[in-house]
């Protein structure tokens, strides 16, 4: 647990520092607009256009640097993680950039979808990730199996 | 499961899911690129370490933003991240002009050669 840990915070860092300022900011501008569907769906298309640049740049850099970065960040006595680094920061890509979609809602008041989204997606998870964490015991093999389960 | 909260989004607020799916597909295209040029690079480096770490860093930043700012241009440069970094970055508009010019002089471009590209560019949009 403490190796996937270790990975999850490195692999995540980056990416959740420039994508939650962008997503705490789109609540407060979605609730101005949420009475013009013209202007919401721009400003909702403006703020997904960001976070896609955000989240897609810095989880596939990471994916690709993996490697080196673990060594350089990490040391050489946490090798084991490598092989996470790339699944999660691919992870945590998809649900950086689909964090949005949760303030949209909540903020043009419709905070039960909002909700039962987030009650789906731990469905989900936990009905694809458990499994394998049980029968296979290996990290990276839930590691991969929260990606699968995210797409 | 990630498309699935893009459709009930789009459903609730009423946006075509076509402009969504537009929307996140040009960051997508140009990830794609960034990963094809530093796994390719990274398949020919011969030492690990910090020095390929920065090397992967620099080439991976300069490739997505070429293939974001390629694709903007192709797009019919909309408003957006890459407009204000057009904008904001005059030594792009610098190697731009000076790489157009040497293009257009040889080949009888309508194109003023007294004028700057950028200028040219906006004109033109």
């Amino acid at each position: 647990m403490g190796r996937y840990s270790v990975a999850y915070d490195v692999t995540t860092l980056p990416s959740e520092e420039l994508i939650n300022p962008v997503v705490t900011a789109l609540f407060p501008v979605m609730v101005k607009v949420q009475r013009d569907p013209v202007k919401r769906t721009e400003i909702y298309l403006s703020v997904l256009y960001w976070s896609a640049l955000l989240c897609v740049s810095t989880s596939v850099g990471i994916c690709l640097v993996g490697d080196d970065m673990v060594d350089l960040v990490l040391g050489p006595k946490w090798v084991d993680v490598k092989p996470l680094v790339p699944w999660l920061a691919l992870s945590f890509g998809l649900v950086a950039m689909s964090s949005n979609v949760y303030a949209a809602l909540d903020s043009t008041g419709r905070a039960s979808t909002s909700a039962g989204l987030q009650w789906i997606r731990l469905i989900g998870l936990a009905a694809i990730v458990l499994p394998v964490a049980y029968y296979f015991k290996d990290l990276e093999k839930i590691a991969m199996s929260r990606f699968w389960a995210l797409c | 499961m990630t498309p699935t909260l893009f459709f009930t989004l789009a459903k609730a607020l009423e946006i075509p899911i076509r402009e969504i799916l537009m929307t996140l597909v040009w960051p997508i295209i140009s990830g794609l690129v960034m990963a094809a040029v530093v796994g390719g690079a990274n398949s020919v480096i011969p030492f690990h370490g910090p020095p390929r770490l920065a090397i992967d860093i620099a080439l991976g930043g300069l490739t997505f933003t070429s293939a974001m700012m390629a694709l903007w241009f192709l797009r019919g440069r909309p408003a957006g991240p890459e407009a204000q970094f057009w904008q904001r970055l005059p030594i792009v508009s610098v190697v731009v002009d000076v790489a157009a010019r040497s293009v257009t002089q040889t080949q009888n471009s309508p194109w003023p050669a007294t004028e700057p590209a950028s200028q040219w560019l906006k004109q033109r949009a």
